[in-house]
């Protein structure tokens, strides 16, 4: 382990480019011991004092799903625009897009006050500040694969196998991820200046949560604002894997690897937002 | 209940229970409490605590110290016994507690001072107060995020010593800080049981258990283990302790001396008399404008020896005439304890106006390395009628022995031999 | 001070290091600084730009008031904080026991709570599970370890907390006043742990407001003051310097120390005397003691040899004090304190040191005697006991086998001594005109 050794804090890259572009990669690994404690410990705390203990885990999507399917499936009784399925079908929609606006939300919300909870860490220690990020959206990941978990089993009875498309899910949801982290670093990085952002994650959960095509398909969109959608890092993932997933079409694959390349980039350039306001954060604390 | 009980404990038992898991600890809390693993903290504890008294309260860590000044302090509610507190209560426990981060000094005081009980405009009275005591400069009114652990301490010893509380419980917290703060709490502390306060001291320095408390607790395991004069509790507890660590079975302990009652030893407040500081006051204008430390060859140093000769001189100037005028001069430990001091021959009168200088030369004892106050009052009156007239700020002399040195004044030792018996003694 | 400075590697190189702060700034303000480089606010200069070498394995004291730029050198000396002029270049690890405990959770256990705390500080899972062991024996918290810490005692957090932070790896220790947590005996250790540390070979930074405390540990220093370096050099000088502006307006002039002499052969009395008139020994007295020897006689004595009845404060004077061994004893230490009557420690002392080279060995049955010569001290009239002991081991790790309480009372049945717990005879108190 050698942190610390340099004279701005810890950071994964020295110098150059490619170092720098390969940054999200060398920390997750360097760190990853670290990243996986602290998600351990973090799940571990929601829980502990807790009487069901890790039911709850469990119990949040359980409920969300029930909720969807006595609401939509039995008592609207809707479909997914003109195709059919039958009643289950839309639950399980819904469910599948909203474990992964749970997962970016989480991980980007979250991000705007934990240097804050953890000032500690800031001025007391040495200590690679971004792993937060990480291991926020780490958290957050293990909470959308119990969700996953969970829409399979209830996929299986239902559906039948999943299709052959499925398997381009893990891709996209790691460009999801790397959203995920891009927007953590930044938030996390901003929101020790700007308290307000902590504010303005509430509202805003809302607005994307009705502007990202979890509950409408993509083409329900005019034309004209169609761009204005795909700049949400959410819109592609949802609908690319909501075809997957459910209808067996497969994405198109420069589309997933355009969409895994930008969500690099923007890894990146929220890690190096984050170690340009670095040097900061001990005054503002 | 008698007046002058202010604390009455009786039979206070705190039992903890431990459960398998959370799902255990309900079902047991449903049916009545209990259950689980009985892990007993305090067990049958009384005691009393007089109006105008200083309890020591000794003890490993863990053994009930900590539970039984929460229970006292209501924060905790006994699973055993009852307790009765009479007036208010103000706790200095544990760094860390009770005051927020990101509000300021005064600020902090203000809340503090609300939760005692104190009206905006008592408060008003007496913040100026609080931020003289606490000597914080500008930092009074700085977050209590930017404050060291010494800072921290000073604010929150005199919030609660300035909202006038009843009884004081106090623990190590009294520990932090510089000799001067010290000396000023220590000071507080005495003065507040002289005036009617009680005070809970927890500690583990025996030298100020023994300075400040007449009496002491002893709490083993959660039980009271002793109940008396400070020196003998702390002698029984002591002997356990060394029992424990020497792990022979065959240590005995004789507390004792057979068929003869302890005698009580003199108080805390009988010594204080003696003190000079405690002369009839007649302070004139006037000041002490230097009080200086000087070696054997006559150079002024800033830290002393155990062992060394020094001369301390005294320059003072007082704007009335003295007819009879002698110079005290007092060192004092970071407890406020009167180690030794002198007095100077009394001098011929001294006109308004004059300026006169007293020097003390003396070898100082083998005085445990620390920092010391010396105090210094100008007298009047000679030595019938002694009256202080001027009065100087403590001196800080640090004392560097050395000597491995305990004791309060330690003596050197000349020498030491050994003799032995060259004939074993038969059987 | 043991382990010596290694003159060709230097541990730590600080160059030119400054820190300023920019106070009173809108959160906006402060953002475009980190952002943008601006220098919204009012500048405070926490640290002045300063040069400094710490050579490896060398033992560094800082002093300085509150406010006076320790923290922060601390700090950017650690890495936490990034200068605002000059640099720090690092050879090796380090590692700073400036705040313990961060990121405990008091709902979880120590063991757990130590577990992320090292990962925190650095260690790899394999090293973490290796020193656990070591981490616990230091804290010595017995089973609490397994139980949550939100029932800890504030004691038994900080030792924790510093028990986990001092096995972390580091090459450089910069070391804070926490040492004033927990009781005498944790501190000892904490204290012997640093030593082991520093003998090993570790750099030491250790920062104090308590010159004597540092000036015992490091042999170099210096003192910040308001941010900057007043003085830089052996550690008795920077404390001095230190001690001198503490006394405010007094400064001391030139400011040298006297040497530590020998035993000054200047004495002075009182004008009256004090009569000293010691009881009999006691041998049914409260005492305790593991058993394997026993004290059986305690006199005083004139130095030719004559028993006494009664003596003066100041005389000259022999305390013998005698033993019977039980069993053999192999490393015997006769002592004895005298105390107050409200049980105050006054004086006392003890034979290890003059035998620590060379132990007695005494066979079960022997006496052993202790003599001990000294000037008894003036003391107020009261009532004072004698507490003798004999004790097997070494000072710092022993057995009591006999301990007795108030052994024997010696009483002062008269004493110029007015005030205060001991007397000082003046060699001279004089009060005269200035002009």
């Amino acid at each position: 382990m050698t942190q610390g050794d340099t004279g701005r804090g810890v950071d994964g890259s020295g110098g150059g480019w490619p170092l720098l572009m390969a940054s999200p990669w060398r920390i997750a690994v360097r760190q990853f011991d670290l990243i996986r404690a602290l998600v351990g410990r973090d799940i571990e705390s929601r829980i502990r004092g807790t009487v069901l203990g890790k039911v709850w885990i469990v119990f949040g999507p359980l409920f969300m799903l029930a909720v969807y399917t006595l609401v939509f499936g039995l008592i609207l009784d809707s479909r997914w625009q003109d195709r059919t399925g039958d009643t289950f079908l839309f639950p399980l929609i819904y469910f599948s897009g909203l474990i992964q606006f749970n997962f970016f939300f989480e991980s980007v919300s979250r991000a705007t006050t934990v240097l804050r909870e953890n000032q500690s860490f800031i001025t007391k220690i040495v200590f690679p500040l971004e792993v937060f990020c990480y291991s926020l959206v780490g958290s957050a990941l293990v909470r959308m694969a119990i969700g996953l978990v969970i829409l399979g089993a209830f996929h299986l009875p239902l559906q039948g196998l999943p299709p052959l498309a499925a398997l381009a899910y893990p891709l996209l949801l790691l460009g999801l991820g790397l959203f995920a982290l891009g927007g953590a670093l930044a938030l996390a990085a901003l929101g020790v200046f700007l308290r307000d952002l902590a504010h303005v994650m509430q509202p805003l959960s809302m607005l994307l949560l009705f502007l990202s095509p979890l509950f409408y398909p993509l083409d329900r969109v005019p034309e004209a604002l169609r761009p204005v959608m795909l700049l949400n890092p959410l819109a592609y993932p949802l609908e690319a894997t909501r075809n997957a997933l459910f209808f067996g079409e497969w994405p198109n694959p420069l589309g997933v690897a355009v969409y895994l390349g930008i969500g690099w980039l923007s890894a990146v350039a929220g890690y190096v937002l984050f170690r340009r306001l670095r040097p900061g954060f001990a005054d503002v604390v | 209940m008698s007046s002058d009980v202010v604390i009455r404990a009786r039979g206070l038992g705190k039992v903890y229970h431990r459960h398998a898991g959370e799902g255990a600890r309900l079902r047991a809390m449903l049916s009545g409490g209990g259950g689980g693993e009985a892990v007993r903290v305090l067990h049958d504890v009384s005691f009393d605590l007089q109006r105008g008294e200083a309890l020591g309260v000794v003890g490993r860590n863990g053994a009930g110290k900590s539970t039984l000044l929460k229970i006292i302090s209501k924060t905790l509610t006994p699973s055993a016994g009852t307790v009765e507190v009479t007036g208010r209560v103000a706790t200095l426990l544990e760094l860390g507690a009770g005051l927020h981060q990101d509000y300021t000094g005064r600020e902090n005081a203000r809340f503090s001072a609300t939760i005692m009980g104190l009206s905006p405009r008592e408060f008003a009275g007496v913040v100026d107060r609080i931020e003289a005591f606490a000597d914080l400069g500008g930092f009074f009114d700085r977050r209590i995020a930017e404050y060291s652990s010494g800072m921290y301490a000073r604010l929150a010893f005199s919030i609660n010593i300035h909202c006038r509380p009843d009884i004081l419980i106090v623990d190590e917290i009294l520990s932090v800080g510089d000799i001067a703060f010290q000396m000023k709490c220590l000071d507080f502390l005495r003065s507040f049981c002289v005036q009617g306060g009680s005070l809970l001291f927890v500690s583990h320095d025996d030298a100020a258990v023994r300075a400040l408390c007449d009496r002491a607790i002893w709490l083993d395991g959660g039980v009271l283990a002793a109940d008396g004069a400070s020196d003998r509790v702390l002698r029984r507890y002591h002997a356990a302790t060394w029992r424990r660590q020497s792990g022979a079975d065959s240590f005995a302990i004789q507390d004792e001396v057979p068929g003869q009652p302890a005698a009580p030893p003199p108080s805390v407040e009988a010594s204080a008399n003696r003190d000079p500081d405690s002369l009839p006051e007649a302070l004139v204008p006037g000041a002490v404008s230097a009080v200086e430390l000087f070696d054997a060859a006559g150079r002024q140093v800033a830290i002393v020896h155990g062992g060394q000769r020094i001369e301390v001189r005294v320059r003072f100037r007082a704007e009335a005439a003295l007819t009879a005028p002698a110079v005290c001069l007092l060192v004092r430990n970071r407890m406020a304890q009167l180690l030794f001091g002198a007095r100077s021959e009394t001098a011929a009168p001294l006109p308004a106006g004059a300026e006169a200088e007293a020097r003390f030369a003396f070898v100082l004892p083998y005085m445990p390395s620390q920092e010391y106050a010396l105090a210094v009052l100008v007298l009047e009156g000679g030595a019938e009628a002694p009256r202080i007239v001027l009065r100087a700020a403590p001196v800080l002399m640090p004392v560097s022995t050395v000597h491995i040195s305990q004791g309060l004044a330690n003596v050197r030792m000349h020498a030491v031999r050994i003799e032995c018996d060259p004939e074993p003694m038969g059987a | 001070m043991t382990g010596e400075a290694s003159p060709l590697v230097d541990a730590l190189i600080v160059h030119d290091l400054g820190k300023r702060y920019l106070c009173d700034a809108t959160p906006l303000q402060h953002l475009a600084n980190a952002l943008l480089g601006r220098t919204n606010g009012t500048p405070f200069w926490a640290l002045h730009p300063l040069t400094l070498r710490i050579r490896a394995g060398e033992a560094l004291g800082v002093i300085g008031r509150n406010g006076s730029g320790k923290s922060t050198l601390l700090q950017l000396l650690m890495g936490t904080l990034a200068p605002t002029t000059g640099s720090v270049s690092r050879r090796g690890r380090v590692a700073g026991l400036l705040e313990l405990g961060a990121g405990f959770n008091p709902d979880f256990t120590g063991r757990e709570n130590a577990v992320l705390n090292a990962a925190n500080l650095g260690l790899t899972p394999q090293q973490i599970t290796q020193r656990m062991p070591l981490i616990e024996a230091f804290a010595q918290i017995g089973d609490y370890i397994d139980r949550p810490m939100r029932e800890y005692s504030s004691g038994m957090f900080s030792r924790l907390a510093f028990s986990v932070a001092i096995h972390v790896d580091a090459e450089v220790l910069i070391i804070d006043e926490i040492l004033s947590v927990g009781d005498a005996e944790f501190q000892h250790r904490c204290r012997q742990r640093m030593r082991q540390f520093h003998a090993a070979g570790g750099t030491l930074v250790f920062v104090s407001q308590n010159a004597l405390e540092m000036a015992s540990i490091c042999p170099r220093a210096i003192w910040l003051d308001q941010g900057h370096l007043r003085v830089e050099g052996p550690s008795d000088e920077v404390a001095a310097a230190y001690r001198a502006a503490l006394l405010g307006p007094l400064r001391a002039a030139g400011g040298v120390e006297a040497a530590v002499g020998g035993a000054e052969t200047i004495t002075a009395r009182f004008e009256r005397p004090m009569r000293v008139v010691p009881g009999p020994f006691r041998p049914d007295a409260p005492q305790h003691g593991a058993g394997g020897a026993r004290v059986v006689a305690a006199a005083w004595h004139h130095p030719d040899g004559a028993a006494v009845t009664e003596f003066e404060g100041g005389d000259e004077i022999e305390l013998r004090i005698t033993v019977h061994a039980e069993t053999r004893l192999s490393q015997p230490i006769i002592g004895f304190i005298l105390r107050d009557a409200r049980g105050q420690n006054l004086f006392g002392d003890n034979s290890f040191l003059t035998t620590a080279e060379n132990p007695p060995q005494v066979e079960p049955g022997g006496l052993m005697s202790a003599v001990f010569r000294f000037a008894f001290p003036y003391l107020p009239r009261g009532t004072y006991t004698l507490a003798p002991s004999i004790l097997e081991g070494t000072q710092a790790d022993h057995v009591h086998l006999h301990w007795m309480e108030e052994a024997m009372a010696v009483e002062v049945v008269e004493s110029p001594v007015e005030f205060g717990l001991v007397g000082v005879p003046m060699i001279h108190a004089t009060l005269a005109r200035c002009d």
